[in-house]
């Protein structure tokens, strides 16, 4: 098995600036899902409530999962084989 | 016959008028009121002599006696005030042996999560494994120590159970509609800070200080095989002060998440008996960010996105290691009372029994799936259902029924299984021994049960975080409030605590790097990253 060249420098592995402009996004969404979910307090109805409160969640889900993980995935060391 | 008859209504008559004399309905004159017990009474209680003591007490009828009660004025002898405080005194001792007492229990899970973490890895990282767990014990507590405690607890105000914890009583609070939210505590520096050399403190810290070490030995296992040292001391201090403390003090510290009851009617707040969310979520959820960032192990992915195993050195260790946490788990959950005397906590029964309930459930749930899917009941996925099942369960041990238990631990054996296979063959996140779906997904499953499954029959004290009444899921009659405030600490694990652990591990991954060369990786990280190998004796091969 080769060493893949981005894994040997065993340091802060440098990223490009579209994957960098990536997961700067990601924490955005991630935490914007947060806030989503602290505004459902200024509602009422705890079916309102229920409903952006999931939203929220699946809206940090996506950043998480969507967004920073596919920036990580993008220039993957095992896709360089 | 005349005379008969009259002898007869004679008789009657009497017996009518007797009869409220036979049958106790006449009014009869009150008892005298019983005598006040006098501080005489007291000082005159019998004692064994100090002759019949030398003679020794086998049977131990003359140990623990009147002699024993601590007297204030030792010429006046006991009085009742004596007697009074004695009482107070010994169920604030009971509170705090039984505190201490499972939070030994605790902090011996570290041993626990040390061998399961280091059997799930291969031989050449066992030195490696084994000191990031060691390790993980001192830099979480020092961190927590300096100002983590600080900021969790710093604003708790009184904890009863352990006779008040009054300088514990500075929270920094912002308002958010119209409402106050508290952020973080403010005393308790160092443990002198404000008043805070305090015997009831120290209490709490102890029982405090390993509940978050747990969480920080979470994420030692995820980021096993390839995390380069300096870069897990760096980490895990930060999440001992910052990370852990923070999101402990929302839910347990007087913040905001455990205030959503008082102030938005949301059931009884955010609710998390004893840490699914604040320890298992949070140290997943870490332990997810970490991963992210410091990618999969050498071989772990082909080319082609295919996951291939990389095999356990030592299932004997994982599956003891199981055993020993599921031990540690009776502290865990029963001490999270914070006492055994007065208030409910006589439920530390029931929390106990729902415990070990909940564990073998999971593991049923996880060796079921794994046999029915792959044909074998897998040794390393049932341990880790036995442990899903135990963290699933640690939110709502104090608040649901044995029923509510079994059905919690099933549901979290199968979603470990599920969530391993998602994190490793979509998301391609290499998680050796599976904490990210052990603690992170059923930490989650937990947090949101109680919304479901808590049947309103525990009662500790008369309330739950300052609302009246029991805490009642979904399923037995709650409006959904409840599960609203659950699902709000559900998005602040996933939204805020990633996002903080994520930027953290960002800042440490520019400043000293997270990964190790691939070099070592290759050879294993014992020699070049510790200096020793873990077996010495063994013929350890790289994988070139």
């Amino acid at each position: 098995m080769g060493l893949p060249e981005g894994q040997t420098l065993g340091k802060f592995r440098k990223l490009r600036s579209s994957e960098s402009m990536m997961i700067f996004v990601g924490i955005l969404i991630t935490l914007s899902g947060f806030v989503i979910s602290v505004l459902s307090l200024a509602l009422n109805s705890n079916a309102a409530r229920l409903a952006v409160v999931v939203l929220g969640l699946a809206v940090s889900l996506f950043g998480i999962v969507g967004v920073l993980n596919r920036a990580y995935l993008k220039d993957a060391i095992w896709k360089k084989g | 016959m005349k005379i008969r008859m009259k002898r007869l209504l004679i008789l009657c008559s009497a017996m009518l008028c007797f009869a409220p004399f036979c049958l106790g309905q006449m009014p009869v004159a009150p008892a005298a009121a019983p005598k006040p017990i006098t501080d005489a009474d007291v000082a005159g209680a019998p004692a064994p002599t100090a002759d019949v003591r030398a003679k020794g007490d086998p049977d131990g009828s003359l140990t623990g006696t009147a002699s024993d009660v601590a007297v204030s004025d030792t010429k006046k002898g006991a009085t009742i005030g004596d007697l009074v405080n004695q009482a107070g005194q010994n169920k604030i001792a009971i509170n705090f042996v039984w505190t201490l007492v499972t939070g030994f229990l605790v902090m011996f899970m570290q041993a626990g999560f040390a061998i399961v973490e280091t059997g799930l890895c291969r031989a050449k990282n066992a030195n490696h494994t084994m000191m990031m767990n060691f390790m993980v014990y001192g830099v979480g507590m020092l961190a927590y120590w300096l100002i983590g405690f600080a900021i969790q607890m710093g604003g708790v105000g009184a904890v009863a159970n352990l006779g008040g914890t009054p300088p514990l009583n500075a929270e920094h609070v912002m308002t958010l509609f119209g409402k106050p939210f508290g952020i973080f505590g403010q005393n308790g520096l160092f443990l002198v800070h404000r008043g805070t050399y305090d015997v009831a403190v120290m209490v709490l810290f102890l029982f405090q200080m390993v509940f978050m070490d747990t969480a920080l030995t979470i994420v030692t296992g995820a980021a096993a095989e390839r995390w380069k040292y300096a870069a897990f001391v760096i980490s895990s201090f930060l999440m001992g002060a910052f990370t852990y403390p923070l999101f402990a003090n929302w839910a347990w510290g007087g913040g905001w998440l455990a205030n959503l009851g008082t102030n938005f009617n949301l059931g009884k707040g955010y609710c998390d008996f004893a840490g699914s969310g604040v320890v298992h979520a949070v140290g997943g959820i870490t332990a997810l960010a970490v991963s992210m960032i410091i990618g999969p192990r050498i071989g772990k992915y082909e080319r082609s996105g295919k996951s291939n195993a990389i095999l356990a050195h030592d299932i004997v260790l994982v599956l003891t290691g199981c055993f020993i946490l599921a031990f540690g788990w009776f502290g865990f959950n029963p001490g999270s009372t914070l006492g055994a005397s007065g208030n409910g906590n006589l439920r530390i029964g029931s929390i106990a029994v729902n415990t070990m309930l909940a564990g073998m459930a999971g593991s049923f749930g996880a060796m079921l799936y794994m046999w029915l899917r792959y044909n074998k009941p897998d040794a390393s996925m049932s341990g880790n259902g036995l442990l899903a099942g135990l963290v699933a369960i640690t939110a709502p041990s104090g608040f649901v029924n044995p029923v509510g238990s079994v059905i919690i631990g099933v549901v979290a054996g199968v979603l470990v299984c599920l969530s391993v296979e998602f994190v490793d063959r979509v998301m391609h996140v290499d998680d050796p021994v599976g904490a990210i779906s052990v603690h992170g997904t059923n930490g989650l499953w937990g947090v949101l049960s109680i919304g479901l499954f808590a049947d309103g029959k525990s009662n500790y004290g008369g309330s739950w975080n300052g609302v009246s009444g029991s805490v009642t899921g979904l399923f037995y009659g709650d409006n959904g409030g409840q599960l609203v405030a659950q699902l709000i600490g559900i998005a602040t694990l996933v939204g805020f605590v990633f996002t903080l652990s994520f930027v953290f591990n960002l800042l440490v991954d520019w400043a000293v790097g997270q990964r190790v060369a691939a070099k070592s990786e290759l050879e294993g990280l014992d020699l070049p990253e510790m200096g020793v190998l873990g077996y010495p004796e063994f013929e350890l091969k790289a994988e070139m």
